[in-house]
This record gives structure tokens, C-alpha cells and sequence, in this order.
């Protein structure tokens, strides 16, 4: 198993994940069309995470340093996510989100693979490397989790509809377990950089932005504390976190503040 | 009897928030604008950093103790308080996220209002204190009233203030030194690149030998007119290995020999060892006309040429300058008094002498392997440990918020149904 028959793999996990979610939503009564679907996903996460690791031992480094490489990780958590938090809370919405994001970064693997690039510079062989980067993953695919909660939410508020998701609660829930993600992360790189660059904190802008993130999520927390602000500002910081944590992942490369970034290593 | 509350009555909230806030941001401006720009670092230098730091600490349990009744203390106990603070931090970053730091070509208001130098400049400076003093308050005053269920709370937030306050503090006493070791030789200074002020230092360091560990280079097509590296998606280079194959374009493209380290005699490449060899491949590409192009490729060195091979009238193979994977410096330590210490300096791989913290920094790019200097960094920084106290104190604070999740929240939030909004 390798990048070569990497989209059989893709449209097989799709599949699986297509059919089960189906099987769940058809009969909400029905146990055992629930049990055969959850199994399917379940099977899904199975292969994805085998791809995983077969990459890992193929490259003969931790499958983590292109953004196709990481699109598979986010993936396989956000599906592993979506389907703990479908089993603690039974929102068939949430599963069908997550699953359905989880799907739509494994077929634009297949459309942009990134894969060339088989070599790791220096500062990233460092045994700091992989947890830093996967527990931002999760971070990340926890956060944004509860930015769709709020989005969701927003719209029902906004339509007027009094659906009882009790959304503010499930979005604290996934902040909570998100920010303390978000922290490690945070810190972990501290230490990394200490190791690597010399100083745990340069405000490189990659660093700041990863601050300001990790700021939004700080602010939700303390406004969410005895209801001290509005539960919709609460849900509208949500929502805006998620586009400084995308700017955080995906825009730094583009701003100019990051012409002498140490951390925009894929054009190298 | 409900009356409104006039901004000011007491207790404060998020009015007074904003305008508190807002006067810190623009006190920060003017002082930054009204010394031209200068910014802060030649104000916090050793060793005034240590009495501020003593001084804030001191006059923050004074206020803590003895202030408790006033109703600004009250405030900036309270939760506006730390959401304007964090905010006003927030605000400060973003403009630091989006404006080009560190760059010594800004003129005019940029420069003025320290926008180009944000991490030494009033504004930072200023918000980051705001921050400190909410924090600390809040975090003294949960101290004071310890019981077990607020400890996740009090190692956070003691975590978060001891790391902001060592950073603060201590940024002025930290060095970093440069020196620049050729083989054979042995050094005792070092330069601070920022004053170009030469230190001797307390040991001295010899460079036994440079290594340099690369990878396999990378073949590509290169567009004749353009000179461009064609690319799809991330596709079309590929690693350079005996045997290896690849369809890039048009082209298949095949590695017969691929040789680490070569010279051209006649036309025809063969392995040697020698300073500036570098390495070359011989490759087959058929393109699906069927067209079969053959010949030698080299991203040559410093003191040889590279070769390409053309394709057709749009493209030609070349070979690219191959990746460093490691660099390594071996080095023997000098100390008065004692043995020389031998060690194997690489990038991620640090080691301390007498408090300095060494570094493999660079190398002479431009001999690659060949490099007989070695650049090796030299950074002390008394106050890590107490930052790296405040990391490890957030890093357990961040494991508890992981396994209570939101239910060791001491102050329960409303779990009726909201009908806010
Ligand atoms: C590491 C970062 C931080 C984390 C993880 C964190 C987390 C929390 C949590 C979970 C609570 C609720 C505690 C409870 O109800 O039991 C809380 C309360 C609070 N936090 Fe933070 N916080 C952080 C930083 C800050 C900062 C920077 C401030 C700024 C002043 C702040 C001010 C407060 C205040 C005022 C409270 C209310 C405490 C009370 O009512 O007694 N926190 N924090």
C-alpha cells in the first residue's frame, strides 16, 4: 500500500463511510442497521490509520511534513472524533459533518497528492516533531468541530427556529478538549524551538498567529464562564476562530509578515 | 427598584473595559510615537529588569493585600477584566501577524508607532503588563482562598503568569553569541550580531571536523524558456537513485547510474573522491511518442559545472542541488582545569557549557560538504528555569482541563436552557 494505489484506498474508505452514515440516518430506531453502520466506519478508521503507518515505515519518517501528508491525519481524527462525540451525544448532524469533511480530505488527496517530497530538513528531525504536530491535529479537528456547532447554531437562531441542541454546551465540551490541545501544542513547540532555533519564543509570524488562536479560544472560555457574555457573541467568537486558526494552518505562508518565517518549510 | 447603571458606578464592567482599554492602546502609541519610534530596549537592560521585576511582584501583593476593597481592584479581579486583557494582547499580536517584523527599512508612522518593532515597542509592552496584572491578581487572590477543587485553575493560570513574567523580564539578560570555527583551530570569542560587540568566552572550542549529510537530489524538468521547474500539484520532481523511475509530463523518465560523488572525463562521468565532486546520473526518458532522449545530468559544485540534459524544444532534465539531512560539527571544549570535553554538535542537539547553551548554526553553504567553518551558536538565558517552571506548570493544567473537560468548572455555568439572543 503506498501513493500509488492511494485513491482505490480513498474511494473504498469514502465508501464505507458513505454506506455507514446511510445505514445510521435510514431508521433511527432500527439497532441493528445502527450497530452495522457504526461498524463500517469503524472498518473506515481501521484502513485509514493502517495507510498511516504503512506510509510511515515507506518514508521511513512520520507521514506529517506536506499538507497532503497531514490532510490524512486530520482525517483520520476528525473521523475517529466525529464518531466518539456521535457516540456521547447523538447528534446524527455532527456524524454526517465530520464524516463528510473526514471524506472530503481524502479525495483531495487524490486530486493533490504533495507527496514528492520524501526529505526532511534538519530542525524537523527532532524527536519533538511528531507529538507537536499531532496534537495540533487534534486540536485543530476539535475546534473546528465546535466552530461548526456554532455556525450551525447561528443559523438555526437566526432562522428563528427554537431547535433544543443545546449546541453552547457541546461547543464548551469540544473547546475545552480542543484548547487543552491547543496548549500543549503550543507548548511543545515552545520547548521544540528552544531546542532547534535557540529561543522557545521568536513571535515568528507563525507564532503569532498560532498565539492569536489560542487567544480566541481563551476569551470564548472566560466570556463562557457564569454566562458573562451573550451566548450568540459566544457563538460569533467561535465561528471567528476558526478563520484565525485556518489563517494559523493555511494563510501564513501568503502574508508578508512571513517573508523570513522559519516554520514555511514547503517551498524549500 | 432597577436604575440604569451610569458608566463609572461601580461595579465596573464592559463599558469602563473598553475605555480602559482603549486609553492603555493609545498611551502605548503616543509614548512610542513621542520617542520616534525608539521603542523600549534601551530602557529594560540589565540590571533594571531584575528591580522592575521585583518591584511589579512586590507591588502586586501590596495591591493584592491592601487594595481588596477597591473597587478598581474588584474590576481587574473580574472577568471583563481578563477578557479586555487578553483582547488588548490579542489586538497588539494581530497587528504584529500582519505587518513585516524586524524590518530595519521602515520609515514614516510605521516605524514611529513601532509597528515594525512590536515585541520592543510601548504598545507590547504595555498590554503585556495589563495582562500580567490581571492575571497575577486574580491568580493571588484564588491562592489566598486555596482549596483542593481550584487547583487546575491556580496551576494554569500560576503557569501562564510565571512563563509571561520570566519572558518579559527576563528577554533583556539574554545573550546570544555567534562563533565562527574553522577545522583545526580553536577559538575563545564570540560575536553579539546584533551590536557586533566581540565576548571572550569562559572555554574555548576546537573544530575537529564538518559533516554535512545530504540526501539524494531531486531531478526535475525545467521549462527551456522560462527556466521555470515544471510542477503539477506537487508532482514532477523526483529523488535521484539508481534504478528509480518516474512519469514526469510527458516523459518517463529512468535512473540507469546515479553516482554520489563524480567528475567528467571525455563525456562520460566516473566516481571520485575529491573536493568538489558532485554527483551526476545517467538517465533514459521516452516520452509517450516514444521518443527516447539519453545522457548525463549533474547539479555540479562550487568548482564544477552542472550539466542538463535537453528533452526537446519545451524542456530539459536537471538534477537540483541535493538537501542537507544533518550537519554535524565534532568539537573539543577546553576549560581551564580540566579535560576537553569531546562531543558530536548537531542541529536539534544542543549542549551546555558553564550556563551557555551551544548551537550548530551554519556552515559555509557555499563549499556544502566541503566546509571547513562551522558557525555554532551561544545563548545563555538565566531565566529559563523559571520559564520553563510556568510551561510545565501549564502543561499539567492543560492535561487536568483535558481529563475534567468542562466539568471542573467551580463556577457551574447556567445549564438551564438559554433563551438568550
Ligand atoms: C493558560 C491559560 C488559561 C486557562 C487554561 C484558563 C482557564 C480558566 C478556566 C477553566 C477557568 C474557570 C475556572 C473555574 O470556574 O473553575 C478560568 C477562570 C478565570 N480565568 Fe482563566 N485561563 C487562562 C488564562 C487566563 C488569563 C490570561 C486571565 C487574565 C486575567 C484569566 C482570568 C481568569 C478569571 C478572572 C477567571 C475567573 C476566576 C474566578 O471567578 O474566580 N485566565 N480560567
Amino acid at each position: 500500500m503506498d501513493w500509488g494505489n492511494f485513491p482505490v484506498m480513498a474511494i473504498i474508505i469514502s465508501s464505507l463511510w458513505i454506506v455507514g452514515i446511510i445505514l445510521i440516518g435510514i431508521n433511527k430506531n432500527n439497532r441493528w442497521l445502527k450497530l452495522s453502520g457504526k461498524s463500517l466506519l469503524v472498518l473506515g478508521i481501521i484502513i485509514l490509520s493502517t495507510l498511516l503507518a504503512t506510509l510511515w515505515v515507506q518514508l521511513e519518517r512520520p507521514p506529517l511534513r506536506t499538507l497532503g501528508e497531514t490532510r490524512l491525519w486530520y482525517s483520520v481524527f476528525l473521523a475517529a472524533i466525529g464518531l466518539i462525540f456521535y457516540l456521547r451525544w447523538k447528534y446524527y448532524w455532527f456524524i454526517v459533518y465530520s464524516f463528510f469533511m473526514a471524506g472530503l480530505f481524502l479525495v483531495l488527496n487524490i486530486y493533490m497528492p504533495e507527496n514528492f517530497n520524501k526529505t526532511l530538513m534538519p530542525a524537523l528531525h527532532s524527536p519533538w516533531f511528531v507529538p507537536h504536530v499531532i496534537v495540533y491535529i487534534i486540536a485543530y479537528a476539535l475546534l473546528g468541530a465546535s466552530s461548526i456547532v456554532a455556525v450551525v447554531q447561528l443559523y438555526y437562531n437566526y432562522k428563528g427556529q427554537n431547535k433544543q441542541h443545546n449546541a453552547i454546551q457541546l461547543s464548551d465540551n469540544l473547546v475545552y478538549l480542543g484548547f487543552s490541545f491547543l496548549t500543549m501544542g503550543l507548548l511543545f513547540g515552545a520547548l521544540w524551538a528552544k531546542e532547534a532555533w535557540g529561543h522557545y519564543w521568536t513571535w515568528d509570524p507563525k507564532e503569532t498567529w498560532a498565539f492569536l488562536t489560542w487567544a480566541v479560544y481563551l476569551i470564548y472560555i472566560h466570556g463562557r464562564i457564569r454566562n458573562s457574555i451573550k451566548v450568540n457573541t459566544a457563538l460569533w467568537i467561535l465561528a471567528m476562530g476558526f478563520v484565525i486558526l485556518l489563517m494559523c494552518w493555511f494563510g501564513v505562508n501568503y502574508l508578508p509578515s512571513a517573508a523570513n518565517s522559519v516554520h514555511t518549510y514547503s517551498n524549500a | 427598584m432597577i436604575t440604569e447603571r451610569k458608566v463609572w458606578d461601580h461595579p465596573w464592567d464592559y463599558k469602563e473595559g473598553i475605555i480602559i482599554t482603549l486609553t492603555i492602546l493609545l498611551l502605548g502609541f503616543t509614548l512610542e510615537y513621542s520617542t520616534g519610534g525608539a521603542g523600549i530596549t534601551h530602557l529594560i537592560v540589565y540590571p533594571n529588569n531584575i528591580y522592575f521585576g521585583i518591584g511589579f511582584v512586590v507591588i502586586l501583593l501590596l495591591i493584592s493585600l491592601f487594595g481588596r476593597s477597591s473597587p478598581v481592584v474588584e474590576w481587574l479581579e473580574s472577568i471583563p477584566a481578563a477578557i479586555f486583557s487578553i483582547g488588548l494582547l490579542l489586538f497588539v499580536s494581530l497587528l504584529m501577524g500582519l505587518t513585516m517584523q524586524y524590518d530595519n527599512n521602515a520609515t514614516g508612522l510605521i516605524r514611529k508607532l513601532g509597528l515594525s518593532h512590536i515585541v520592543t515597542s510601548w504598545p507590547y509592552m504595555l498590554s503585556n503588563l495589563f495582562l500580567l496584572i490581571t492575571l497575577g491578581l486574580i491568580t493571588i487572590k484564588n491562592l489566598r482562598s486555596f482549596r483542593w477543587n481550584k487547583i487546575g485553575f491556580i496551576v494554569s493560570h500560576v503557569g501562564l503568569w510565571i512563563v509571561l513574567f520570566g519572558a518579559n523580564f527576563g528577554t533583556p539578560q539574554m545573550q546570544r553569541l555567534q562563533m565562527e570555527v574553522h577545522e583545526g583551530e580553536i577559538v575563545n570569542t564570540s560575536v553579539d550580531i546584533s551590536t557586533n560587540e566581540s565576548h571572550t568566552m569562559p572555554f574555548a572550542v576546537k573544530l575537529v571536523d564538518f559533516i554535512l549529510d545530504e540526501y539524494n537530489p531531486k531531478l526535475a524538468l525545467i521549462n527551456n524558456k522560462s527556466g521555470k521547474v515544471f510542477q503539477t500539484n506537487g508532482m514532477g520532481l523526483m529523488i535521484i537513485d539508481s534504478g528509480a523511475s518516474s512519469n514526469i509530463n510527458e516523459w518517463h523518465i529512468t535512473v540507469d547510474e546515479y553516482l554520489y560523488s563524480s567528475a567528467k572525463a571525455g563525456n562520460k562521468y566516473y566516481s571520485i573522491n575529491e573536493m568538489g565532486a558532485a554527483p551526476s546520473a545517467f538517465i533514459t526518458a521516452i516520452n509517450t511518442n516514444g521518443n527516447t532522449v539519453e545522457g548525463w545530468i549533474s547539479c555540479g559544485s562550487y568548482n564544477r559545472p552542472y550539466e542538463s540534459l535537453k528533452l526537446d524544444d519545451n524542456y530539459s532534465v536537471v538534477m537540483l542541488f541535493p538537501e542537507p539531512k544533518e550537519f554535524t560539527s565534532v568539537i573539543e571544549i577546553y576549560k581551564p582545569n580540566s579535560d576537553p570535553i569531546y562531543v558530536n554538535l548537531k542541529v536539534n542537539k544542543p549542549m551546555v557549557v558553564d550556563g551557555w547553551k551551544l548551537y550548530q548554526l551554519s556552515y559555509d553553504s557555499k563549499l556544502g560538504k566541503w566546509s571547513d567553518i562551522s558557525v555554532i551558536e551561544l545563548i545563555r538565558d538565566p531565566w529559563l528555569p523559571i520559564v520553563y517552571t510556568g510551561i510545565f506548570l501549564m502543561l499539567i493544567g492543560a492535561i487536568y482541563m483535558f481529563w475534567m473537560g468542562t466539568s471542573n468548572r467551580k463556577t457551574k455555568v447556567d445549564d438551564k436552557p438559554n433563551k438568550t439572543n
